[in-house]
């Protein structure tokens, strides 16, 4: 099989998990025809997760053209698995969700038939609403959904072996390797959260300590082989961290080659001692496609600021006019109390590192979620100041908010659900046939203009 | 429907630079020891197969029950 893998995510998560379906199915295509055996294209739906501030929100345009978060209510992280969280009515607000998203996507039977796809059910999770949601779409391109519960057995005696080498020293070998060529290690070993217990429906997690592995509130801890025993005796409860979850996959299945994006490359990087170590295969990494939807309003607005797609692209955004945007003294005073406060927590890291070492690392997230935060509001103040004095703002806000929203590469912050709301579905069957199975660039995927009234859509 | 596909080079939007170090090193970069990343079809060899014909039709089934509920 070709495997790409991401947790679920509300309403499908963002556009690169079509990206990384679309690719296995290509690539998968390629590889059957090429070595005359059925190659199954598979999306490993990680349930196990259990970062919901992550998932349960997606981004959507308003007829305003500023994006607008819609959520999931009633959720908070409760390190519960994705796989366990279930839906309900009330609960989660799925009826005024669904009225909202209504609103938002302006009506019509395509808007209804694309809520009813992607919108969760009550009575599903974040997993089989994914799931339901993915082979609705690509099911009949072959697409395989794969979640971990279904495999849990196989996956525990994997996870069991990987312990049971002794992985500290492979993980901090690999992790010096990409170092000494000149890179980061994505995941500090050291740090990471390697394996994770289920107690009373929590995750738990275990991360390296002197004899070997400890929970983050435990004084003692167990060696390699006591964990292994551990997780062998009662498989169900157990799963593999971001770090072991590539060795585990690869134990367990027949995997010609993992698509991913760069991120997880970075963390795969780290991996090779640990494989030979735990007589895992060496699984080819392939990097994902990499794309940028372009609407027809988006296209007329790029016509009119006189852009093109890429030179949006480059600039992150619709690039200043020439002398520069008029400031906003606001935006600069928030930038600077960010940073204020970051210097702060910084100042703290031996304090706290003298408390517990393990908490070093919180004290640089919150510092890093902070200042991201912060940069967001003061980038909301900058765009009223702007609108309250520019001209042409519509057609950036569009632009922007369409091609680098918040800053990002479209693919990680905008989803499906507005595209096929507004397209239908059949234009992914068209762009499978246009992407590359070892794709080198970047493709802009433009949709043609929308037809003329009277003229009915093909 | 036919859509317009315009290919941007892979940095259009910024790459890491092990990101850039792995796309000139493909298929086995010197950034990534041990991991190779193909970049033809040609370079992504099939692998052993590693599981017995019951094993694999054992998994086939678990997974094909899986998606009965879909």
């Amino acid at each position: 099989m070709v495997l790409a893998g991401q947790q679920p995510g509300f309403l499908g998560g963002p556009l690169y998990n079509l990206w990384k379906a679309l690719h296995v199915i290509r690539l998968a295509r390629e590889a059957s025809a090429a070595w005359g055996v059925p190659v199954v294209p598979a999306f490993w739906n990680h349930a196990d997760d259990h970062d919901v501030a992550e998932v349960h929100h997606a981004w959507v345009q308003n007829r305003h053209l500023d994006l607008q978060k819609v959520a999931l209510g009633e959720l908070d992280s409760g390190r519960r698995p994705l796989g366990t969280i279930v839906f309900e009515e009330e609960r989660h607000r799925l009826p005024a969700i669904r009225e909202l998203l209504a609103e938002l996507l302006g009506g019509g039977e395509r808007a209804e038939a694309a809520l009813e796809r992607f919108m969760p059910r009550a009575g599903e999770t974040f997993a089989s609403s994914f799931s339901r949601l993915f082979l609705d779409l690509f099911g009949s391109s072959g697409l395989l959904m794969i979640e971990p519960d279904s495999l849990r057995p196989s996956l525990s005696r994997a996870l069991a072996r990987i312990v049971g080498v002794g992985p500290r020293p492979l993980l901090e070998e690999g992790a010096a390797l990409l170092l000494a060529a000149g890179h980061t290690p994505a995941i500090d070993p050291a740090q990471a959260a390697l394996v994770f217990r289920l107690v009373q429906g929590r995750r738990q997690a275990l991360r390296f300590a002197e004899e070997g592995f400890r929970y983050d509130d435990e004084p003692g801890s167990r060696t390699p082989a006591e964990l292994a025993a551990e997780i062998v005796q009662e498989p169900a409860d157990w799963s593999a961290g971001a770090l072991l979850r590539p060795i585990v996959q690869d134990l367990a299945l027949p995997v010609a080659a993992y698509v991913g994006g760069w991120g997880e490359l970075a963390y795969h990087a780290e991996l090779p001692l640990l494989r030979r170590a735990a007589g895992a295969p060496v699984t080819p990494f392939v990097p994902r496609l990499a794309a940028t939807l372009v609407e027809p309003t988006v296209g007329g607005s790029l016509a009119t600021l006189g852009l093109t797609v890429g030179d949006a692209l480059a600039a992150h955004g619709v690039p200043e006019p020439e002398g520069g945007r008029e400031p906003s003294p606001l935006s600069s005073h928030l930038r600077a109390q960010a940073r204020r406060a970051r210097e702060g927590l910084a100042g703290l890291e031996d304090e706290v590192a003298a408390l517990d070492p393990g908490l070093v690392n919180q004290v640089r997230r919150t510092a890093r979620d902070m200042e991201k935060l912060v940069e967001r509001l003061a980038q909301k103040v900058e765009r009223v100041h702007a609108n309250a004095k520019g001209h042409g703002r519509r057609h950036v806000r569009r632009v922007e908010n369409a091609l680098v929203p918040r800053g990002e590469p479209q693919e990680r912050v905008r989803g499906a659900l507005e595209i096929v709301a507004r397209h239908g579905t059949e234009w992914l069957s068209v762009l499978l046939e246009e992407i590359e199975p070892f794709p080198l660039e970047h493709l802009v995927v433009t949709f043609p203009p929308d037809p003329e009234p009277g003229e009915s859509p093909r | 429907m036919s859509l317009s596909v315009e290919h941007l080079p892979a940095d259009v939007l910024g790459l890491s630079a092990l990101a850039r170090a792995v796309l000139s090193g493909r298929p086995a970069p010197p950034a990534t020891p041990g991991l190779p990343v193909p970049g033809t079809l040609a370079e992504l060899k099939r692998p052993a197969d590693r599981f017995e014909a019951d094993e694999r039709a054992a998994l086939a089934a678990t997974l094909e029950a899986a998606l009965v509920p879909y």
